[in-house]
């Protein structure tokens, strides 16, 4: 005669079971499967990412912004401008350093003596290392007459000069030479009269 | 003796449930789950050393401004795993030094300089099966003058490999798309069909152990766009190559790759002007540490 405790038991025991092998059927399949989708904030280039850093022209401009004051300081009649007059540029490049290169201004009052006061604030400013190919970085300075003194107003964003591709789905010899390529060019794109 | 064992019964949901638990927890971590994969480790280093040459001769109106030349690229290659995404793909740097270049035309050779090029990186997201599911840095890499020569040696370095291991005389073949973003506007699409089988033959010198040797071959169809350059491509290739595998299980380490590609392309400008390329390259990866 079977007792009513094991037929419990045994009824039990064929219920986990059941529970069991549904369990692992209903399983959640691997994450993995969602491929690229991911999380949003999976992101490669995420700031911190172990590669090559490469400067963007917001990083340049938030070091411009922050000079603001000392540009401003700089500020002599020959460079000062009133509303609606074209702006001084500074053109220049950064070093793997961070340090500005080869820095230039450009338009009136560029030459003039006390101008240089801005390409020193220029030299002294320190960008983000990195080990991008140099880019060339203009930037217009707007600087006006203010009832306090002198403003610099910050231009919200600095142009950022980058080598074009050129040919990128060609094959080409790594030394080819920019007459042969500008043949090229010319070859597949040729100027129409 | 079997009254003793029925009240252990009353264990057996508990017990699946932790076993269910620990399942989901393993599964989660790893991606893909099952299946052939690549055994990378987290924050160690692996370096290749390799070797690339492309012979390349042109067609067309334009083609004949281009005469057949040869590059041949040497150097290494670094790469790890610099993280791992939540869904349990791998986010690996690979990088490039000691580049050493040559170009020859008619005859002559002669050296490149590559210094630009010299540790250049790129990020690869992909998954233990050598599923590309993101990258970035080729833009970088061809400013500083690669044109797509160095993508063939970062991209085979994590090949895709079959879901599993053929059996001798029982080839695997299978189909898989590919894109690849250089920056906006510029971007190519391949589909590769691949034929995987197990081969036998003398094993690689960077197998100090026994490797399995999975040789591929293949067909590739590409299709890109330069949308500021004005011009299209698309191809076809031949593709056909040998990995050296070492280890045991489903987790395998890539200790060499050597492979042959041959491409015919077309290149159309919007102006209707098109000229026509065939590149054969030869490439082999080898593993220059001794086999974990």
């Amino acid at each position: 005669m079977r007792s009513p405790l094991r037929s419990m038991q045994r009824r039990w025991g064929a219920l986990g079971l059941a529970v069991c092998g549904a369990l692992v059927l209903l399983r959640p399949a691997p994450s993995a499967a969602d491929g690229a989708l991911g999380s949003t904030g999976d992101r490669l280039d995420w700031p911190g990412t172990a590669t090559d850093r490469y400067l963007d022209g917001e990083e340049i401009t938030a070091v411009l912004h922050a000079a603001a004051e000392a540009f401003a300081g700089c500020a002599a009649p020959e460079v000062l401008r009133d509303e609606g007059e074209a702006p001084l540029w500074l053109r220049f490049g950064v070093d793997p350093q961070g340090r500005a290169a080869a820095g230039q201004l450009e338009g009136p009052g560029a030459t003039s003596e006390p101008a240089k006061c801005l390409l020193d604030v220029l030299a002294g400013l320190k960008f983000g290392d990195h080990d991008g190919l140099p880019g060339r970085y203009s930037y217009p300075l707007i600087l006006q007459r203010h009832e306090d003194g002198v403003r610099n107003l910050p231009y919200p964003v600095v142009l950022v000069a980058q080598t074009e591709l050129r040919l990128p789905l060609l094959s080409l010899p790594l030394d080819i030479n920019p007459e042969d390529l500008a043949a090229i060019e010319a070859s597949l794109a040729p100027k129409q009269p | 003796m079997v009254s003793g064992a029925l009240p252990a019964l009353r264990w057996i949901p508990a017990l699946c449930s932790a076993a269910w638990l620990l399942l989901l927890t393993v599964t989660s971590g790893a991606a893909p789950a099952g299946g052939l994969q690549y055994r990378l480790v987290a924050d160690e280093l692996d370096a290749f050393s390799f070797e690339l040459r492309q012979v390349v001769t042109s067609e067309g109106s334009s083609g004949a401004l281009i005469p057949e030349f040869t590059t041949r690229l040497s150097g290494e290659l670094q790469r790890y795993v610099a993280r791992i995404f939540r869904d349990g793909s791998l986010g690996m740097v690979a990088r490039v030094i000691s580049l050493e270049a040559a170009s020859e035309r008619g005859g002559q050779s002669r050296s490149v300089d590559v210094t630009d090029l010299d540790g250049r990186s790129v990020s690869l997201r992909l998954n233990g099966r050598g599923e590309l599911l993101d990258s970035v840095g080729w833009q970088q890499l061809r400013r500083a003058g690669s044109q797509d020569l160095l993508d063939d040696v970062f991209l085979r370095s994590v090949a895709r490999l079959p879901p599993r291991l053929p059996p001798p005389a029982r080839p695997e073949t299978m189909t898989w798309r590919f894109a690849l973003t250089v920056q906006e506007g510029l971007s190519c699409e391949q589909t590769w069909i691949l034929t995987y089988t197990r081969a036998s033959g003398p094993q690689p010198d960077s197998c100090p152990r026994s490797c399995v040797l999975l040789d591929y071959e293949g067909t590739v169809r590409e299709t890109c766009v330069d949308e500021r350059g004005g011009m299209r491509r698309s191809g076809d290739g031949e593709v056909s190559g040998q990995l050296a595998l070492a280890g045991a299980g489903r987790r395998r380490v890539l200790r060499s790759h050597q492979w042959r590609s041959s491409w015919q392309r077309r290149i159309e400008a919007s102006t209707a002007e098109s000229l026509q390329q065939r590149t054969i390259t030869l490439g082999r990866l080898t593993a220059k540490e001794p086999s974990r």
